[in-house]
């Protein structure tokens, strides 16, 4: 389902501040898998992930979503692609405060021109599976730390895509937390997405649902 | 030297176009030759960055270009002003022997220019870049044009000497000229009427017309661009035999520039606008049959010309609209032909 291909990514070419934040990372994740990206800050777990995402394109290399050269897509067919495949869980959230619970989870449909209805269905939907119900009118800002977790999950679902990407998901969560997240993890699983994480916590890295680690360090893939 | 505003704004437009082009065209030779599309090292990707930034300067400088044009017939209006002799833009372009041949090359450069926008639009719309070598080798190819332009354009305001006693469009659209606009002028009605009508049937039936063969295909095509770059030089010639009187309601006054006066509510920019608009897009559906490289190109290729297709009958049938309503207008009033 995804595929890297000695991908390369170098910021800041040809500047004196370059930096090259991976070098030919090469990983595969089958269809329905859970894979975690582990290492230490600054070892490319981002960096790769907004490649998998289609947030950049490599400087060499390729990446193969769905068996579909996407590093290869140019950038306006590359949006369609990311909205249809791709839900995205950010480390801080990424949440629009001021916006309510249900209307920071339809934000992602905007753009796809599904109607309205539909666009509360699902949101209604998500948050009846993610105990958010309650919470439906509440403005972000309100909302404790797992429920806003709760919320940024919902929305990277909503599109109904085949591949979840999170960065650090646990980063902000303390072990209660992180075990409930652990659950609605294996929750989406089940649902047959693909599960890319980046994280350092041993508690995420080493649980069963995991299928695979892969590990980094400056910007390689060393295991 | 005549160097005012109009002049000097058109000189640093053409300047521009020019120098956009040339840097796009330096790219565009470095694309056509290391453009390698299944490649992923970082060379193509940059190539891959580069044609964007390539495509967006040359939609800019050809659009550029297109507006210059009506701004150069605007221009060479208010220039005449400044020329003993010259009462429009006819006497202004012929102050020189460069200007003609520059109003000429500027025609000729537009069908080029949307020619190549539009393979552009079909490159964008596929995700694997198909016609980018094609386009950026037309790009080398279709240069030189934009460098003759320019020349010309330099030489032919730089030529221009207020001193120096020009023709007014009456002289030189004159049935007693012996030159291209005498020759057309003295055009009989009922030969270049019939002539242009008969072109656009044609074209119409060509439109209409399949064959199962690529190759009879694009043999079928080409012959409808070729039919619509006759329609359009026939309907300058109507324009200038035909319609144009209707318009001043003069037997002796057939200049194709007048009327993009405001005396006569700058008609003539509806007008030729249309003709260019259904020329261009009757040429360019016939010169894309060439491009159907695959099955996917030939559909998003079929769409586009099914669009021009429609884009050229509305045209026509607005430039006939405007052209022939002086006619049909005078005609009612008068009950006569002039």
């Amino acid at each position: 389902m995804i595929k890297t291909i000695k991908a390369t990514k170098i910021y800041n070419q040809g500047r004196t501040n370059e930096v090259t934040a991976l070098f030919e990372a090469s990983v595969e994740v089958e269809k329905g898998c859970i894979a975690v990206l582990k290492g230490p800050s600054g070892s490319g777990k981002t960096t790769l992930l907004s490649l998998v995402g289609c947030q950049s394109k490599p400087n060499s290399g390729e990446i193969r979503i769905d068996g579909k050269r996407v590093s290869k897509l140019p950038d306006k067919f590359l949006n369609a692609f990311k909205r249809q495949y791709m839900g995205f869980v950010f480390q801080n959230y990424q949440l629009i405060p001021d916006l309510t619970v249900s209307d920071n989870i339809m934000l992602p449909l905007l753009p796809s021109g599904i109607v309205f209805k539909e666009r509360i269905r699902r949101a209604d939907e998500l948050m009846d599976q993610f105990d958010l119900t309650k919470r439906k009118k509440f403005k972000v800002k309100n909302l404790s730390g797992g429920e806003q977790q709760r919320t940024a999950i919902a929305r990277a679902l909503i599109n109904r895509g085949k591949i979840l990407l999170a960065d650090e998901p646990t980063a902000h969560l303390d072990s209660q937390l992180t075990d409930e997240f652990l659950k609605i993890v294996g929750r989406i699983k089940d649902m047959d997405y693909t599960i890319l994480m980046s994280s350092h916590d041993a508690k995420v890295c080493e649980n069963p649902l995991v299928d695979r680690v892969f590990e980094m360090k400056d910007g390689r893939i060393i295991q | 030297m005549i160097l005012n505003t109009w002049i000097v704004g058109l000189m640093v437009g053409q300047v521009t176009i020019l120098a956009t082009f040339t840097f796009c065209v330096l790219n565009a030779l470095l694309i056509f030759l290391n453009w390698n599309y299944d490649s992923s090292d970082e060379k193509q990707y940059q190539l891959e960055k580069r044609t964007y930034l390539v495509s967006a300067l040359m939609k800019f400088a050809l659009v550029t270009h297109l507006f210059l044009f009506s701004l150069t017939a605007l221009a060479l209006d208010e220039i005449s002003e400044l020329l003993p002799g010259a009462m429009c833009a006819v006497g202004v372009l012929s102050a020189n022997e460069y200007g003609f041949p520059y109003v000429y090359l500027k025609i000729v450069a537009v069908f080029l220019f949307s020619t190549w926008l539009i393979i552009n639009y079909i490159d964008s719309k596929q995700e694997n870049y198909p016609l980018v070598s094609l386009k950026y080798l037309l790009l080398i190819i279709i240069f030189p044009t934009i460098v003759f332009e320019t020349v010309l354009f330099f030489k032919f305001t730089l030529n221009l000497d207020p001193q120096v006693i020009t023709s007014c469009c009456g002289s030189i659209f004159n049935e007693k000229n012996i030159g291209v606009g005498g020759l057309i002028s003295a055009l009989p009605n009922r030969i270049a009427l019939p002539a242009l009508f008969a072109v656009a049937i044609l074209s119409g039936f060509l439109a209409f017309s399949d064959v199962g063969a690529r190759r009879g295909r694009r043999t079928l095509r080409t012959l409808e661009a070729l039919t619509w770059i006759v329609f359009f030089i026939l309907s300058l010639m109507v324009v200038i035999s035909f319609i144009s009187i209707y318009i001043y309601e003069m037997p002796t006054h057939r200049c194709p520039f007048c009327f993009l006066q405001s005396e006569y509510n700058f008609i003539g920019f509806p007008l030729y606008g249309l003709l260019f608009l259904a020329a261009i897009s009757g040429f360019n559906r016939g010169i894309l049959e060439w491009f159907k490289l695959n099955d996917s190109l030939a559909g998003v290729i079929s769409t586009t010309q099914n669009n021009l297709g429609r884009i050229a009958v509305f045209s026509v049938l607005g430039f006939l609209l405007v052209g022939f309503t002086p006619f049909l207008v005078y005609y009612l009033k008068t009950g006569r032909l002039i």
